[in-house]
């Protein structure tokens, strides 16, 4: 319970989630979580949000703006054909 | 641009048509690295644009790394010789601000429960519209962690060499601030229990 008085439990759950806890504080941080809903709730939540931003992808380009990249390619290519 | 880790010396050597693959698959999520830096996305759009020459001049070594990934590097170079502000993490602990907690421990207001079907919703058009939008109430540092953790897929390595962050865990940049309500994607997470 003194992970929770300080917060720990909260800070933790970052490296908890990319499995960069050593293996002595994942076990102390799951055992913590078997017993707090609260916790448990804000882990779920944390995963949900970073699966979900995993599928919001860019921006779509706006219109035009492939016909301008494409245009940077040619001009790139003849200023190196320009005599310096 | 198979594999999409060769080096691209198909563009120095005239394949347009490498460069347009390269453009069309990378373009977008360039200019929305570039716009945790610039001010507007005009200028954003300037500034991945100006990405996409360092690969043809060759300015810089891939390093074995992704073109992706190498792109993301170049821009972020440029933004650091541009001077970009530097929006570093608040010293301390971001997560465990007072508030969060009581004194004897426990939390002082825990997160509400979201629905079953969350992750659902907040993939729907209206969620994905909410979750693209939440970094954008970031400062620069976590909001390029966001986006490169989670909306490209990098890993924790690559992106703490990208950001020079010298965490087990760059995320941890990203945890709620003190006073923010758990996580969640600010007003999406409201809208989820509401």
């Amino acid at each position: 319970m003194a992970w929770l008085r300080t917060g720990i439990v909260c800070r933790k759950a970052a490296d908890y989630l990319e499995d960069a806890l050593p293996p002595r504080d994942r076990s102390r941080l799951e055992a913590h979580l078997a017993g707090c809903p609260h916790c448990t709730e804000y882990l779920r939540q944390i995963q949900i949000t970073i699966s979900a931003a995993g599928q919001a992808g860019p921006h779509p380009l706006p219109p035009g703006a492939c016909n301008e990249l494409a245009a940077l390619y040619p001009r790139w290519r003849s200023s190196q054909h320009q005599p310096s | 641009v198979a594999g999409d880790t060769e080096p691209p010396g198909r563009l120095r050597g005239g394949d347009q048509e490498a460069f347009d693959q390269l453009t069309r698959r990378h373009h977008a999520s360039t200019v929305r690295l570039a716009a945790t830096h610039a001010a507007d996305r005009a200028l954003a759009g300037q500034a991945a644009r100006d990405t996409w020459l360092d690969p043809l001049e060759g300015n810089d070594g891939q390093g074995g790394l992704e073109v992706k990934t190498w792109l993301f590097r170049l821009l972020i170079g440029r933004a650091a010789a541009a001077g970009a502000r530097e929006d570093r993490p608040p010293a301390g602990d971001p997560a465990a601000g007072p508030g969060r907690f009581v004194a004897t421990g426990g939390w002082a207001c825990p997160p509400r429960p979201w629905p079953e079907d969350a992750e659902q919703r907040l993939c729907a058009p209206r969620g994905r519209q909410l979750i693209g939008a939440a970094p954008r109430g970031l400062p620069e540092a976590p909001r390029r962690v966001v986006l490169l953790r989670d909306g490209e897929d990098l890993t924790s390595g690559e992106v703490g060499q990208l950001l020079q962050v010298n965490q087990a865990s760059p995320r941890v940049l990203s945890a709620p601030r003190a006073g923010a309500p758990p996580p969640g994607p600010g007003a999406g997470g409201r809208e989820l229990v509401s």
